[in-house]
């Protein structure tokens, strides 16, 4: 049995680091939507990272996606961070998103 | 670990409805030997196959998946009428069908499955079907795709589909995954899709797990809508969907969709696109063709014009959800039956401390107490209708059984018998019917053995070929009638006679009445049989068939023609729990007669037994009632009363009266046991606990009724005036037999002659 909370949140005074590690599914996507909120009200930028992550559903995408439409109307930062696993990539593909919910940075 | 409950319980859900697909899946089969031409019936059962598979897939039993994956496999071939349904495949389907059981039976601990047994109907069905595989479903949700499909092997029939399909909101929270179903509907074609955000409302109105996501594809497939919607077919209930085939090219969608284009959603798509290029590079990644997921070239080459519609969605945006999003979609919930046993039972207890009440309030002669009194009376009687109506089932599943056992019977006895249902929907206390299909069994068992005879047989005496069972159920009062009948050869009573003489049952010459003589197939160990066959003939299932209904207390009865057939007729109480009864006392004694079996109430003075010279019987508006004297039929202290009252209670033998002193009114009746000292006695039905204190038996008037015909008339002494009831046994029947038992004409007035 997977562990069931796989969302963690680091919070310094000017950043916001979220961590999603193994399957991120409706399990944990109360956990995941808390976070999300409250990495958001503290006004600091967010970077995701998904790097161990190795499932995202539907319910982590559309949240992940909710968030950084919330950040973009803030004008706060919202970035993924780390390498974007491939099965993660090929599902939201599957699923028709044309992309995945939250820009790669670039570096 | 709350998620490993969780898990647990839809893995267990998943297994109780597993087995109801079974069962359903058997009857469809077996309809479908009778009638093999019926695309519904193949369509029923290819539908239940793939609901095996898919949610056994979706809960981890992937053997279970991927045998029942084989079997959908031959009815797809069936239903694309590639595959005859023939004697072999319908055969092959049951023995698969039980192995599909044995596999359930392990996965909750229960028995082993066989391999070999498994393997070798595969094989079979592999040899059935000509080996075709017409299109190879990874049975596992985890497996990746891999194999191709099919579509390109009739490019005539390759048509568009637009599939759109919304989850409703407890979609995911009933375990679907949308994702596993569009990688199903890929295994059909060559799928284009485009997922809507549009509905998503901000974070913080978000139901984290609720899916918002639409989803808009186009399916090019050989396959028809059927197979389409099968992919759906277990979230069908919580989800919308649309299959509509296109006539148009596919880049019509594209054109339909951009004009449907509302400003705010062009906005939403100025600003998705400024995120695009960010992400163009991982998508390319994800677009070339080796990669894991994309098994198919053309379906991403076709997926680009899709693609370059940045439509989000064809629907209005709005983050309310659809109209017909009502919270409660939610029909049924699963209770385990021990829970519900628990319920009722302390339903009972609840109307035993609520007669209690009245009775307390009555004493108090206090209004405030007299009110709250009958308020709690009003609803301990809604809450026991409530209670018991839960436990109701329809016998539909009982008897639907019987089509497996039918069928394999008529195979191995080369006997041609058909099965007829009718009332399937009668509906039954649940305790009644789980105990009701061993009996069942037997008696079905015993016509198919001794009384339907070989159809040449059947020929030569100039009747159908095929012989005909009929199991039917009907309601009469607060009893179910349930019988089992043949047209078979019917029973021999002069054979039953000869054989209770030689047992030693019947003195040799006793003169019985027929329906005296076919009772004796019930005793223990009594069989006419030649021969102990395997179905039968060792005298053990009629005496179960007995034991049985006498446990549920119910009455068997058993008509026969010779050459015409029998009917053996159960006669069931609807429930075993609680009853409406109404409460009569005799001198210092209280029953309880059953109200559905009560008639009226009036009452006898003695210038009325005067008048009557004697006799027992009563003129109610010019009919004459014959009735029976409780007080001399139990033997209580004699009395002499002005007044009593007379309850007309209708019965099989016709319209009888109880006279009792006083009627004291209605009174719900929790059945309680006699106990396992007084378990033959069968004139009471029970016993119940009055708000006192006091204990007052419940009448069967049913029994009560016959026990007084046969021993009144006869000047012996009746049943309720000996000295602790007997049972029934040898020794019992072998005296009555000596006493000329013959039953007097039904309706006369019988009990006329007081003993």
């Amino acid at each position: 049995m997977k562990n069931a909370v796989s969302v963690f949140l680091d919070q310094s005074e000017t950043l916001c680091l979220l961590r999603l590690e193994g399957e991120v599914d409706i399990a944990s996507a109360a956990e995941l939507k808390k976070l999300l909120l409250q990495a958001l009200a503290s006004g600091n930028d967010l970077h995701v990272d998904v790097e161990r992550a190795t499932e995202l559903d539907v319910t982590a995408m559309q949240l992940l996606w909710a968030a950084e439409r919330a950040a973009r109307g803030a004008g706060t930062g919202f970035t993924l961070v780390g390498r974007l696993p491939e099965e993660i990539l090929a599902a939201a593909s599957e699923a028709g998103l044309e992309k995945f919910p939250v820009p790669i940075d670039p570096k | 670990m709350l998620e490993k409950q969780t898990h647990d319980r839809f893995k267990q859900a998943f297994l109780e409805e597993a087995r109801e697909i079974v069962v359903e899946l058997e009857s469809a089969l077996l309809e479908l030997n009778e009638r093999r031409d019926d695309k519904e019936l193949v369509g029923r059962a290819f539908r239940a196959l793939h609901t095996v598979k898919g949610s056994g897939a979706m809960f981890g039993f992937d053997e279970l998946a991927g045998f029942s994956h084989k079997l959908e496999n031959a009815f797809d071939e069936v239903r694309n009428g590639r595959l005859e349904v023939t004697s072999d495949l319908i055969n092959l389907s049951l023995a698969a069908l039980d192995q599909i059981k044995v596999m359930l039976d392990e996965a909750t601990g229960q028995g082993a499955v066989d391999r070999a047994v498994s393997a070798e109907i595969l094989a079979k069905l592999e040899t059935l079907t000509g080996k075709t595989e017409p299109r190879s479903v990874p049975v596992s949700p985890s497996s990746p795709l891999s194999v191709a499909p099919s579509a390109a092997k009739d490019e005539d029939n390759v048509h568009d589909w637009r599939i759109r399909f919304s989850p409703g909101p407890d979609f995911m929270r009933s375990g679907a995954n949308p994702l596993l179903l569009l990688r199903e509907l890929k295994q059909l074609g060559s799928l284009r899709v485009q997922a809507s955000m549009a509905a998503i409302p901000p974070l913080g109105e978000t139901d984290p797990e609720r899916c918002y996501i639409d989803w808009d594809m186009v399916l090019t497939t050989p396959a028809g809508r059927e197979a389409i919607s099968d992919v759906f077919i277990f979230v069908a209930d919580s989800c919308e969907l649309s299959i509509e085939q296109t006539i148009e090219p596919a880049p019509e969608l594209t054109v339909e969709r951009t004009s449907e284009q509302t400003s705010e959603q062009t906005s939403e798509r100025t600003s998705e696109r400024a995120l695009d290029a960010t992400i163009e590079a991982a998508n390319e990644s994800t677009i070339a063709p080796d990669s894991s997921f994309v098994s198919n070239s053309t379906s991403i080459q076709a997926a680009s014009p899709l693609a370059e519609s940045k439509a989000p969605a064809a629907k209005p945006p709005s983050y309310g959800r659809r109209a017909s999003d009502t919270p409660d979609n939610a029909t049924s919930i699963r209770v385990p039956a021990a829970k519900l046993d628990q319920f009722v039972n302390l339903v009972g207890e609840l109307v035993t401390v609520q007669a209690r009440l009245v009775e307390v309030a009555a004493r108090r002669e206090d209004p405030d107490m007299e009110a709250v009194s009958e308020e709690v009376e009003r609803l301990t009687t809604a809450l026991r209708e409530n209670s018991i109506s839960i436990r109701m089932l329809p016998i539909r599943a009982t008897f639907e059984r019987f089509r497996r056992l039918v069928h394999d019977l008529s195979r191995d006895l080369h006997k041609e018998v058909e099965l007829t249902i009718e009332g399937a929907d009668t509906e039954l206390d649940k305790s009644v019917i789980d105990q009701l299909n061993d009996p069942l069994m037997h008696l079905i068992r015993n016509s198919m053995d001794h009384g339907i005879e070989p159809p040449e047989t059947r020929l030569a005496a100039a009747k159908r070929r095929t012989a005909t069972i009929h199991l039917s159920a009907r309601h009469s009062g607060a009893n179910v009638l349930i019988s089992v009948a043949d047209d078979g050869a019917g029973i021999n009573a002069e054979a039953v006679r000869e054989r209770a003489i030689e047992k030693g049952l019947v003195a040799a010459d006793a003169q019985l009445a027929e329906s005296e003589i076919f009772a004796f197939i019930l005793a223990p160990g009594f069989s006419t049989a030649r021969e102990v066959t395997d179905v039968s003939g060792r005298g053990v299932g009629m005496d179960v068939v007995r034991r049985s209904v006498e446990t549920l207390r119910g009455t068997i009865d058993i008509a026969s023609k010779p050459g015409a057939g029998t009917t053996v007729t159960l006669r069931l109480p609807l429930t075993l729990a609680i009853i409406d009864g109404l409460l009569v006392r005799v001198g210092q004694a209280y029953f309880v007669l059953p109200l559905a079996s009560t008639l009226e109430c009036i009452e006898l003075t003695r210038q009325d037994i005067e008048q009557a010279n004697g006799k027992h019987v009563a003129n109610v508006r010019g009919e004459i009632i014959p009735y029976i004297r409780l007080r001399e039929y139990f033997s209580l202290p004699m009395e002499l009363l002005e007044r009593e009252q007379i309850m007309v209670t209708e019965t099989e033998e016709g319209r009888y009266g109880f006279v009792v002193d006083q009627v004291l009114g209605d009174h719900q009746t929790v059945i309680k046991n006699l106990g396992r000292f007084y378990r033959h006695v069968d004139l009471v039905s029970g016993a119940t606990i009055l708000g006192n204190g006091t204990v007052a038996l419940i009448i069967d008037p049913q029994r009560l009724v016959r026990d007084a015909l046969r021993t009144m008339s006869l000047n012996t002494r009746p049943l309720g005036a000996r000295a602790g009831a007997r049972a029934k046994s040898q020794e019992d029947v072998r005296a009555n037999a000596h006493t000329a038992p013959r039953l007097p004409a039904k309706g006369a007035a019988a009990g006329g002659e007081s003993p």
